[in-house]
């Protein structure tokens, strides 16, 4: 099977080749069989790539322990979940996995357009053929996961050899989320290839019009909802897991992550100015170019430890690789725009200053600042060594700091921007749309301050999220109630309709909720409170309103690792209310330990105990208890802001609405109801 | 001798008692709440993570209690505010003795202040872009609706450009008419250009 593998990523190397200096050939000659043999070729590395993918897993699944790659990531006792997460437990494996995920993307692609814009997709293809092939070279000749174990023997030629059992995965990434949040991760790194190969093809074609915008906004929705499902997924984990009791470290690798989506976010916001009013194209190019580096220079972070993190498991010498390919596309990019910039002019000009164009431009500018200030904070320290010779850390304070004040920023705009009109808003309309909600905000933030709130930025930030909220409520409101007169159903249902009559919209607006719930989680994390305790059995500990009884511990041996729990009882207000069980485990194969962080989540606040192990001073247990308000809404948040990106993704339902005026008495003008401004502000997104 | 082992036995357990007694409240006592504050400012050097000293505990590890290292650097801290000295004053006594990178986050001095000067510098430079696009959208827009016979409003859409005419054809032969230097080469291209210009004389 291995040789199977490897003979599969090299015929797909070789495809992947053909596949882009044929399909530059089929540009230059327009000759219709090699263009379609070229998109064959494209279609079949991606096949390829599918084979190699499964063969590596195929010898996970056979415990085929004489494969390098199986040998340390996994191990018999293994449960299945973790051996599919295996494959991208280590380097070679998430390399190869990466090249999958970008084959499931090109696939489609080709798969989708094979009989559509004729013009433009032999350039796309060509640009995700170089993507792939600079991936295929990583795992053909730099990092092949198909390595198998040999020695040499007594003859003096190389033997297989194969062991017994493997070392077993890391047991920090023995929890579910191993299983979905890198896939989520990577599906959101490498789906910003398609609006990447996209926009560069037409911008090498000089497509006419918008149409690569329209075409690839699906395509970028998806890598977005990815990248922020990934980023939640690994906060998530890191929360359960590290047992810190915190979601989000600023760590470099986190850093990197979230650096395209703030970019993807931006890029979603702005295409809707070149789409809808022929602005910002040299931007939107530009920055569509940006998140695909920033992509590929997040997985280089990730996986070079070239700044220290605590993703340390995937280190190595590939940096060299991923330098030359950044520098690579960042020169193509140039050329091509230094080529074909007359192709980029703007149709229209701005109107005015209060308008949904210019809130845009400072979403963009909010956003591309916030990332700016992390890429450089984060590469400071290298930055730093190398012109004074001092090591400095930048480490959270530093980025909290650094970025509140923008997240804040950030989220005014968010209550803002999508009120405005295209092109001017008039003062009146600024009154009608504002004056609810920044009344509401204000009452918020007093009634907050009588009850004795007293931390700054929380308590903007609350005043912040009740806006928001106000304003989008008062949205689905006010379109849900002009529906309702006239189709006389209920509210709720006029709001579904009104959604589905203009998902993408409502879509956003719902985006825009879910954002404001993950605010309101982060708030809450001024208010963090931390005891650790040594504890005999019966000893009791007081945090908030909850009292911890430690009951006893237990031993529980486990197929692939031993864990000792302990049995701890929570008392709210003197009433019994549950068992916790914060567990430490120890897994044999590795002599690793692991953290079961036992977590008591309302929405109100967490109780997450840790146990932190046997204190070396006492030989007692110790329990480090975490009380942290809010944070489910983080969780929570993330689920709306997916929902809300499906939503957006929905096509219009139009009909509908004319089929439930139907039964209205004839001769009755049916538009009679419908209020001018909401007619006239349905097409603005 | 049997009648001694039980004695000895309360004699050891009794020591153990006395000792766990004495040790279990200086672990907790001896920190006060000022080394704390003055932790979570300078981080914990004990090289296996980035936290602060007063919160270094390895999550995750073989005990995620309070890491020795940090322990003894939040002593030392107490042994400086016993000596009278200011915050400052102890911070940059581990300065001198583990270099700037004990700091959690950069100093506000030297080098290190251009970290913190650069989100702002961003902040302004970018909305200095902002505004001067803005500001110069505008000024076109109004010179535009004037000479577009001051229609209020209504901007000119240019018809999209005929993909033929302007198409990559031509550029990209050009380019890669020189791109090879091989006389074979320059034929070959000279002829797909040939044929190429026929078509669109078709067109």
């Amino acid at each position: 099977m291995d040789v199977f593998g490897s003979f599969a990523l090299v015929l797909a190397f070789i495809c992947a080749v053909y596949a882009f200096g044929g399909g530059i050939a089929a540009i230059i000659t327009r000759h219709p069989l090699l263009i379609k043999s070229t998109r064959q070729a494209g279609m079949a590395t991606c096949c390829l790539i599918f084979l190699a993918t499964f063969s590596l897993e195929y010898l996970f699944f056979s415990d085929n322990f004489s494969i390098a790659y199986v040998v340390s990531h996994s191990n018999h006792d293994l449960s299945t979940f973790y051996k599919i997460a295996a494959l991208w437990a280590g380097q070679e494996g998430s390399l190869l996995f990466w090249s999958f995920l970008l084959a499931i993307y090109v696939f489609s692609v080709l798969l989708t357009y094979r009989n559509k814009n004729g013009e433009l997709m032999p350039y796309v293809g060509v640009v995700m053929a170089g993507v792939q092939i600079f991936f295929l070279t990583l795992n053909n000749f730099v990092a092949s996961p198909f390595k198998v174990l040999a020695s040499p023997g007594a003859d003096g030629v190389m033997h297989y050899v194969a062991r017994a059992d493997g070392n077993g995965l890391t047991p920090l990434l023995q929890y579910p989320e191993m299983v979905i949040h890198p896939p989520n991760l990577y599906s959101g790194y490498t789906g910003f290839t398609i609006p990447f190969a996209f926009a560069l093809g037409a911008l090498l074609a000089r497509y006419p019009g918008e149409k690569w915008i329209h075409l690839t906004r699906k395509w970028t929705m998806i890598a977005w909802m990815f990248q922020s499902m990934g980023i939640l997924l690994g906060a998530h984990w890191a929360y359960a897991v590290l047992g810190w009791g915190g979601y989000w470290g600023w760590d470099p690798v986190e850093n990197a992550s979230f650096l395209p989506w703030l970019t993807g976010t931006a890029f979603l916001h702005s295409v809707m100015m070149q789409e809808k009013r022929g602005m910002m194209k040299v931007w939107n190019v530009w920055l569509v170019f940006c998140t695909f580096l920033l992509c590929i220079l997040g997985t280089f972070l990730t996986r070079s430890g070239v700044v220290s993190s605590v993703h340390a498991f995937a280190r190595s010498s590939i940096g060299p690789w991923f330098v030359s390919f950044i520098v690579l596309i960042i020169l193509v990019c140039l050329g091509a725009y230094l080529k074909n910039r007359d192709y980029l002019k703007s149709e229209n000009q701005l109107d005015s200053i209060v308008s949904r164009e210019s809130s845009f431009l400072f979403n963009n500018l909010i956003l591309l600042v916030s990332c700016i200030a992390i890429l450089s904070g984060t590469l400071f320290p290298v930055f730093s060594e190398w012109i004074t010779g001092d090591r400095i850390s930048v480490g959270a304070p530093f980025f909290n700091k650094v970025n509140i004040p923008i997240g804040l920023l950030l989220l005014f705009l968010t209550g803002v921007g999508p009120l405005l009109a295209w092109r001017k808003t008039s003062t009146e309309s600024l009154k009608r749309n504002f004056g609810w909600p920044l009344a509401i905000g204000l009452v918020a933030g007093v009634i907050a301050l009588v009850f004795g709130f007293r931390q700054f930025y929380s308590w903007i930030c609350l005043i912040l999220c009740v806006f928001v909220a106000s304003t989008v409520l008062l949205e689905f409101y006010r379109g849900a109630r002009v529906i309702r007169a006239r189709s006389g159903a209920s509210f709720m249902a006029s709001a579904v309709d009104l959604t589905m009559r203009n998902t993408r919209r409502y879509g956003g607006y719902i985006v825009h909720m879910g954002m404001v719930f993950v605010f309101i989680g982060l708030a809450g994390a001024a208010f963090n409170r931390d005891i650790q305790k040594d504890m005999r059995q019966g000893d009791t500990l007081q945090i908030g309103p909850y009292t911890l009884v430690l009951q006893g511990f237990d031993t529980k041996p486990e197929k692939n690792y031993t864990a000792q729990r302990l049995l701890v009882e929570v008392l709210q207000d003197n009433k019994p209310t549950m068992m916790l069980y914060p567990e430490k485990r120890r897994f044999s194969t590795t002599e690793e330990n692991g953290t079961m962080v036992a977590i008591y989540s309302t929405l109100k606040e967490d109780l997450y105990v840790v146990y932190a192990g046997t204190s070396p001073d006492t030989q007692l247990p110790v329990i480090h208890v975490y009380l942290n308000p809010l944070v489910k809404w983080i969780w929570f948040g993330g689920v709306v802001v997916v929902f809300g990106t499906l939503v957006a993704m929905l096509p219009n339902r139009r009909a509908l609405l004319v089929l439930a005026a139907a039964p209205q008495p004839v001769g009755q003008p049916v538009a009679h109801a419908l209020p001018s401004s909401v007619t006239l502000r349905e097409g603005h997104d | 001798m049997t009648k001694a082992r039980p004695v000895a036995a309360i004699a050891i357990l009794a020591l153990f008692a006395t000792a766990s007694l004495l040790i279990a409240p200086l672990g907790a006592q001896q920190l006060s709440e000022r080394a704390k504050q003055v932790g979570t400012k300078i981080k914990c050097m004990c090289r296996g993570c980035e936290m602060p000293a007063s919160t270094c505990s390895h999550p995750g590890g073989a005990f995620s209690g309070m890491c020795d290292t940090a322990k003894g650097m939040l002593k030392e801290v107490d042994q400086h505010i016993a000596k009278g000295e200011t915050d400052e004053q102890t911070l940059q006594a581990f300065v001198q003795e583990y270099g700037t990178q004990v700091y959690t986050e950069p100093p506000k001095s030297g080098f290190s202040l251009v970290a913190w000067v650069l989100p702002s510098v961003y902040l302004f430079v970018g909305a200095g872009v902002v505004i001067f696009v803005i500001a110069r959208l505008r000024k076109r827009s109004v010179e535009e609706t004037v000479s577009a016979g001051g229609a209020p409003g209504i901007s000119v859409n240019l018809a999209p450009l005929n993909f033929r005419e302007v198409g990559p054809k031509d550029r990209c032969f050009r380019i890669l008419l020189h791109a090879i230097p091989s006389r074979a080469w320059r034929q070959f291209m000279r002829v797909q250009i040939a044929r190429k210009e026929e078509e669109s004389y078709e067109v």
